[in-house]
């Protein structure tokens, strides 16, 4: 279907290939800030299969971002809930990208105020975001959005 | 060895037996009569104590009691000297000595060398703010990029006098200069070239800035680094976002006017071709030079050999050839901008310099070389033609005035003969220094 401009919506069964490409670009970017992120070798494949697999999960949403009908931004959300907390069901954004030709047009602000609005609406309160502790440029993108630091996950090579 | 380099060693000999005999190229002389030892009581305590207490009530006074009005720090960490590279803060002391040198001569401005060991960008930011009150500016110079841009952008929020550096909006701001006639003699619109930035450090990332503002449109205007067009969909782009987000921003913008790939097809078909890069001769090649479309205009600004020598770009078809060197026509010299511009902020007191005061500066200084008498080989003035200087001055002034950033308001004509006065009596005291022998003369046994 074709819209012109922006619009937020599922990802469709169809676009799994193209929102795996964005979902390497992801962790491609990542991927130098700790060796802890570092890609497995056939990263585009294993990519297309967690994409596929989120897709099938319902604890999992994914958002795609479309512009004038072309996948240009990805959201993956992953609900996770902790029993002994009063607000223990959490909503994860696990992988937010946009194609850099598309960014500053707020997509991925909308993709965000897209997700919240489905969690929301799932009973869930509260929207995380994870990313590696020394990309300042995400870091500077939620605390601008209004995002606070809430878990530290630090790790050391056994 | 050729001829061109024979004539740079015999230069390097001579400036290193000069600088020796001379024990640098600075002294400081007080400008204030000291009739006898009495004196001193106007100029240190007991008198001194009430211009103190004055400033301290309010430290706006400073710019009137004290020198600070016209005295201007010359920073750098020498991580990026010349074509020397990191050679540290004492190598390159000689260096901005020099600057200090242009700035008296050519724009009547105190400029003190100030060397360090500051490396890191935020320690480079607190030493410039912690320095703030000795000085009515600040001209940074030889940092290395990308880092020069983040302290050049934060100096400028966080100081409140004028930050400038150099080998950015200087060499940007005269390169303008030059687009701008060049495309006067050609008949081209600013609006309407394709305009090819060849490297993205400090010159082309600032003239970039400065094509914005004069007009020039974003998605006509291609830069490349050593590796390619910089364009959204580069393999290192996201990198880019974090290692260089200027670059990036620039690739976003522009998204590589359309193309893909390196320097031929970046050349191709364009107007405008400004390479600000590695030293040639062949970075920049003919057959793409022959590429081009009519009437193409070519800067090749690399020091000491231009990325391609201008016949070689005038035999494949350039119109309008320019370069950084003084033995060919056309120097793009940023020694034509940097001493007005700061004669001008200081005049009024600028709180700021901002990159629209750099291109009032490059309107001004084509509108000069046009009155002059422009042409294809003279589309720039020389440091010769010094009323430039006081021109220059004026335009900055006159533009941060109109954006609000002067401390003191004052008309064309004023800042003007201010400015003229300063260079003026500044070139007839150093020649009166010189003519009773107060500086002495190049030793006979160097020969210049």
């Amino acid at each position: 279907m074709y819209e012109p401009g922006l619009s937020i919506r599922k990802l469709a069964e169809n676009d799994v290939a193209s929102a795996a490409k964005l979902v390497a670009r992801f962790y491609r970017f990542n991927e130098e800030f700790d060796p802890a992120y570092s890609t497995v070798d056939k990263l585009e494949e294993a990519a297309l299969n967690y994409v596929e697999q989120a897709l099938g999960d319902p604890s999992s949403l994914i958002l795609g971002a479309y512009w004038d009908g072309k996948l240009v931004g990805i959201a993956h959300v992953k609900i996770t809930s902790n029993p002994l907390l009063k607000n223990g069901r959490l909503g994860l954004l696990k992988e937010l990208y946009v194609l850099p030709r598309y960014r500053r047009r707020g997509i991925a602000s909308k993709l965000i105020n897209d997700a919240k609005t489905t969690l929301e609406e799932a009973g869930v309160s509260i929207l995380a975001a994870e990313f590696p502790a020394l990309n300042d440029v995400a870091l500077s993108f939620y605390r601008k959005h209004g995002f606070r630091p809430l878990t530290s996950i630090f790790i050391q090579e056994v | 060895m050729s001829g061109e380099e024979k004539k740079t060693k015999d230069w390097y000999s001579i400036s290193v037996k000069l600088h020796r005999y001379y024990g640098g190229k600075f002294e400081t002389i007080p400008k204030v009569p000291v009739r006898s030892l009495q004196d001193f009581a106007i100029w240190y305590t007991p008198g001194v104590a009430e211009p103190s207490r004055r400033i301290a009530e309010d430290p706006e006074l400073s710019f009137e009691l004290t020198s600070r009005w016209n005295t201007i720090a010359v920073v750098s960490d020498g991580t990026r000297v010349l074509g020397l590279g990191k050679i540290g803060p004492e190598g390159a002391y000689p260096v901005m000595e020099g600057k200090a040198l242009i700035f008296k001569y050519l724009g009547g401005v105190d400029a003190v060398p100030l060397v360090h060991r500051a490396r890191d960008p935020e320690k480079f930011l607190e030493l410039l703010e912690m320095i703030e009150p000795s000085y009515g500016g600040i001209n940074l110079e030889d940092i290395e990029s990308p880092k020069c841009f983040h302290i050049l952008e934060e100096a400028r929020k966080r100081l409140n006098i004028p930050v400038w550096h150099d080998d950015q909006q200087g060499t940007a701001a005269i390169t303008l200069a030059a687009l701008i006639n060049a495309l006067k003699i050609v008949n081209k619109g600013i609006k309407d070239v394709y305009i090819t930035l060849v490297g993205a450090g400090a010159a082309n990332i600032a003239l970039y800035r400065l094509l914005k503002i004069y007009g020039a449109d974003p998605k006509k205007i291609i830069v490349t680094d050593s590796k390619g067009i910089l364009h959204p969909d580069r393999f290192d782009i996201d990198k880019l976002m974090v290692s260089n987000r200027w670059k990036y921003q620039i690739a976003i913008e522009t998204e590589g006017g359309g193309r893909r790939g390196g320097l031929p097809e970046a050349i191709k078909g364009v107007d405008v071709l400004i390479a600000a890069s590695k030293p040639g001769p062949g970075t920049i090649k003919k057959e793409w030079v022959a590429t081009m479309a009519k009437d193409a205009i070519v800067f090749a600004e690399a020091n000491p050999v231009p990325e391609i020598w201008p016949w070689e770009a005038k035999e494949a078809g350039a119109r309008i050839v320019a370069t950084g060197r003084s033995d060919f026509p056309n120097q793009v010299n940023n020694s034509l901008v940097f001493p007005g511009v700061f004669r001008g902020v200081l005049n009024v007191r600028a709180k700021t310099v901002t990159d629209e005061m750099a291109v009032a500066a490059s309107i001004e200084i084509a509108k000069y070389a046009e009155e002059l008498g422009m042409h294809e080989d003279f589309i720039v003035p020389t440091m010769e033609h010094w009323e430039v200087y006081p021109r220059v001055a004026t335009a900055v002034a006159l533009k941060a005035i109109e954006q609000g950033l002067a401390r003191k308001i004052m008309s064309r004509d004023d800042i003007y003969h201010m400015s003229r006065e300063i260079i003026k009596s500044t070139i007839d005291k150093y020649k009166l220094l010189y003519k009773h022998g107060y500086i002495k003369p190049i030793p006979p046994e160097v020969d210049v």
